[in-house]
């Protein structure tokens, strides 16, 4: 009771100050709402719980907007996403779901609907997203690094899960299910094209920030950046579609 | 692309704070003037020294059979949901005090909750809001420490534990709430931590025994919570500087 | 049969082939990739079937969202690539000033017309490689055609969206296509006008916003903001023509599209096009009918303009302002001796869109203004407003229901065409159209 109090205040506070702080270069919720109605009603549901006409049919559940809880972040576990990290995922799509790309449509559209989204989760009032996590540039590919990110594939464990080939087929890689109860399976991640992006530093993000709402953790704490390289080039290394992509050095990723 | 103004992404549209504005206000004049947990000095305090105690007959628990790293977990482990002494002791039960307004400051020493013989230990603790807890691993597979908010099942975070020896120490919610707590590795592993807005909780021992020390004196509820048989409460009354006494019973399901 | 005797029923023809075409249009809302990607109809139409940016993309793209489920192998099992629509509707036209033996008279009629349907089977064959086939007729008369189909090759060079290439019978790029506009009892007059020569003929007859058939090379950037299409073909019905290589056209389409980031303006688009369409003349003919291939002698139609879109509001909802203007010649020729020189005129449109922000997008208000000014007569004696046209439609649609697996609407919409000294005695002719149907595809 008394925190709920504190609570209410917190957001009384919390929206005052945002409305004396003005609107500008920020969405529209008014605006954003019927963007969510011409793209994204369909599968997401009229109230923001992913419960839309075509969720049912869907063996990757569009996302519930009400606990603010993302996947795709460039903030640590636990926290709330910043608005670019939910415009990097209406640019990019999700490979392999039915979240498509909308890099098609405007920067104010774009701009609005995130606006709209975030006020299906009181959190966006409540809290501030933390401070992003700091992805050190690329070392780049070598076999050197693939032969010791093997090595940290195996200390850390991630085969527990993904397998010790990769192919999301480990022991605990069954009876796994996500914050909304929908049973889901590690990625295989020889089939390339992880839905968080193609690029190195998408890969690598994900270890940090872990997949909010699923059973992927955050190695935040765990792994350090010179190990989470070397695991991102065996990553790659086990994908033919990368090892196509990966001649170059520097940033490394594929194009769609 | 968007230009962030800040770390939290630029404020709402003005739409979106009124709204928000008035659904705070209208939820603070539904609830009235209450005020949070103020920290005071307690002089001659008293003590709840109290058993909980399990009615009827608790259903037979089966092992837990390990579906996962047999080979270090074990083919099975003992259930602990029911861990009942000869004299109906109940274990593992959170007793708390409702509606406390002032008191005692929050407990010093970090939470811990260890990842050991693949289950959490404690199984069940209380917590103040705001509190840390330090998780840790003994064991040599991968754990991942994974809290999540018992009503709504969002995520609060999910931490990997992958070899043994590492720990970390990670905040909890800056609100109350209960939370459940689940290794997504091993699906059988689950520990509860209830987060209040006080310090005046304590947990059962194995003979179902407790103890909350430096209660001010007053008249209060006394609330129990366990995971299966559920929640009971019962009036206690606190005499500075004496220890009352206390039984509450939970009846088995 | 008098002069303008057979321009009355030219025009009566004229009418009943707008109407007909109306009920026949194959509208391009493919529910089968609502279906196939479990979007609603509004992701992709503006107010269907007008497409927006994202629909615009999607079609230069190949019907295909690229996140590896475009293909007959990852989609959805439950998707087959067909959808079937039909839009019964009641039509009351009168058209006036018309020569009978009993006078000049008025003469109106109505009725729920014989609808046709179009199975619209589109999709992707395999990753860049896309499809579109349309049977339109089943009517009571018995009658299909094909109206449409071609093969669609996406990204032939180096991963580059600069170089895609269409082949088979499609609509040209037109400024506002034809078959996806909103408007159904009347057609776009820029592209279907011709001079003509009271009672004369004309070897160019071509309807720019008919399905042609030939290539069609498309180029555009990642979001279809900029954007080409340079397109061959064979301008329809091209007597002595058996392909494009006989009497070759050509149509090029240009254009740009503007975001602004602040304001009312949320969008504005420039674009310049030109079509060129040859004809032959002279061909040899067997038993008084030109043989396919012997043309020869090509004469020009040329028509080229430009156009201007605005999209005031969001983009979501807007208020939809499109302007095309052209010019067009058809040269002596063509109107096979009946001539004593080219004839040209200018002519152009104002559409507008209007989606209300509000009740989920439902409801669409559209209105359109066509306009045809002759510059030059092809016959220096016709009076120089001969045929000059003023056209006006204004509508409602409202969807009674979208989803990822259909869509069903109400249409309603009045339109009124004027022309100059068509009618019987060289009177002005009206045709004044009210038409209110449904349309359902699914």
């Amino acid at each position: 009771m008394l925190y709920r109090v504190a609570q209410s205040i917190l957001m009384l506070v919390g929206a005052l100050l945002a409305c004396s702080a003005g609107a500008a270069n920020t969405g529209d919720v008014k605006t954003g709402k019927l963007v969510y109605e011409r793209y994204c009603l369909s599968c997401h549901g009229a109230q923001g719980n992913g419960q839309g006409e075509a969720a049912e049919y869907m063996s990757i559940k569009p996302r519930d907007y009400r606990q603010g809880t993302y996947k795709w972040r460039s903030t640590p576990s636990g926290s709330l996403p910043l608005d670019s990290d939910l415009e990097h995922t209406l640019l990019n799509g999700l490979y392999g779901t039915y979240m498509p790309t909308w890099r098609a449509l405007d920067d104010r559209s774009r701009r609005d609907v995130i606006a709209y989204i975030k006020t299906f989760s009181p959190r966006f009032v409540t809290e501030k997203p933390q401070d992003p996590i700091i992805i050190p540039p690329d070392p780049g590919y070598s076999v050197a690094s693939v032969v010791r990110g093997d090595a940290v594939y195996k200390k850390y464990n991630c085969a527990q899960c993904h397998g010790a080939g990769g192919q999301g087929d480990g022991p605990s890689a069954h009876e796994l299910k996500d914050d909304w109860g929908n049973g889901l399976v590690p990625y295989d991640l020889t089939k390339g094209h992880v839905k968080c992006g193609d690029k190195s530093t998408d890969i690598y993000r994900v270890f940090m920030s872990g997949l909010a709402g699923t059973p992927m953790p955050t190695f935040a704490d765990s792994l350090s950046p010179a190990d989470a390289w070397d695991l991102v080039h065996f990553i790659q290394s086990l994908s033919p579609l990368y090892a196509r992509n990966i001649a170059g050095a520097g940033e490394t990723g594929g194009t769609r | 692309m968007l230009k962030e103004t800040s770390a939290g992404g630029g404020p709402p549209s003005r739409v979106a704070c009124a709204i928000v504005a008035m659904v705070a206000l209208t939820a603070l004049v539904a609830m009235g003037p209450v005020l949070a947990y103020e920290v005071v000095t307690v002089t001659n305090g008293g003590t709840i020294d109290g058993v909980v105690s399990l009615s009827g007959t608790a259903p037979a628990v089966t092992p837990i059979k390990v579906t996962k790293n047999q080979d270090y977990c074990g083919q099975t482990i003992p259930d602990p949901s029911y861990t009942v002494d000869g004299s109906g002791g109940l274990a593992n039960v959170i007793v708390y005090l409702k509606d406390i307004a002032k008191g005692k400051a929050a407990p010093t020493e970090p939470l811990a909750l260890v990842n050991t013989k693949c289950m959490f230990s404690p199984r069940v603790q209380g917590a103040m809001v705001s509190e840390s807890v330090k998780i840790s691993s003994e064991d040599t597979v991968l754990h991942n420490t994974h809290p999540q908010n018992a009503e709504t099942s969002a995520t609060i975070f999910n931490v990997a534990l992958p070899f043994k020896g590492f720990s970390v120490t990670k905040p909890l919610p800056s609100m109350p709430m209960m939370i459940k707590i689940k290794c997504d590795a091993h699906e059988w592993m689950h520990a509860w931590i209830m987060e209040l807005d006080h310090p005046y909780y304590a947990t059962t021992g194995a003979d179902g025994h407790f103890s909350i020390k430096d209660v001010p004196p007053g008249t209060y509820t006394l609330a129990v919570w366990h995971e299966v048989a559920g929640a009971n409460t019962a009036p206690v009354t606190v005499a500075a500087g004496q220890t009352t006494k206390s039984k509450i019973t939970l009846a088995a399901k | 049969m008098t002069r303008h005797g057979s321009l009355r029923v030219v025009a009566q023809i004229a009418v009943f082939a707008i109407v007909m075409f109306a009920f026949i249009s194959p509208a391009s809302a493919i529910p089968a990739f609502a279906r196939k990607y479990s979007l609603r109809c509004t992701a992709c139409h503006e107010s269907w079937p007008v497409l927006n940016d994202f629909g615009r993309n999607f079609r230069d793209n190949g019907y295909q969202l690229r996140l590896g489920r475009d293909d007959t192998v990852t989609a959805d099992s439950g998707y087959w690539p067909v959808a079937i629509h039909v839009a019964p509707s009641y039509v009351y036209t009168k058209v006036t000033n018309q020569a009978t033996d009993q006078g000049n008279k008025n003469i109106g009629s109505g009725g729920v017309a014989d609808a046709g349907m179009d199975l619209l089977t589109a999709g992707v064959l395999t990753p860049n490689i896309s499809f579109l086939v349309v049977p339109t007729g089943f009517a009571s008369d018995g009658n299909v055609h094909l109206e449409s189909y071609w093969a669609y090759f996406t990204r032939l060079i180096k991963n580059s969206d600069w170089f895609n290439v269409r082949i088979g019978q499609f609509e040209i790029d037109l400024p506002a296509s034809s078959h996806r506009n909103l408007e159904l009892t009347d057609s776009y007059l820029l592209y279907s006008y011709h001079p003509s020569v009271p009672g004369g003929t004309n070897l160019a007859g071509y309807d720019m916003g008919e399905n042609q058939r030939g290539v069609e090379i498309v180029g555009h950037d990642a979001n279809s903001l900029t954007r080409y299409t340079a397109t061959i073909f064979t301008a329809h019905d091209s007597l002595g023509s058996a392909n494009g290589f006989d009497s070759p056209s050509f149509y090029g389409h240009f254009q740009k599209y503007f975001r602004f980031n602040d304001g009312l303006v949320s969008q504005a688009e420039v674009g310049l096009w030109g079509a060129l369409a040859n004809y032959p003349t002279e061909f040899l003919t067997g038993g008084g009918v030109p043989i396919a291939g012997s043309g020869s002698h090509l004469k020009s139609s040329t028509r080229y303009g430009m156009e201007a879109n605005v999209w005031l509001g969001p983009l979501a909802a807007p208020l939809h302002l499109d302007l095309v203007y052209g010019h067009g010649s058809d040269k002596k020729d063509l109107f096979q001796g009946t001539a004593d020189r080219s004839g040209s005129f200018n002519g152009g449109f104002l559409e507008a869109i209007w989606v209300p922000a509000a009740d989920l997008l439902h409801w669409s208000v559209f209105g359109r203004y066509d306009v045809i000014r002759n510059q030059t007569q092809p016959l220096s004696t016709t009076p120089s407003n001969f045929n000059d046209q003023n056209q006006w439609t204004v509508g409602a649609i409202y969807t009674i229901a979208y989803s990822i697996r259909d869509e069903v609407a109400l249409h309603a919409e009045i339109s009124s065409d004027k022309a100059k000294g068509v009618g019987n005695l060289g009177l002005d002719q009206r045709t004044n159209s009210i038409m209110f149907g449904v349309d359902f595809v699914y």
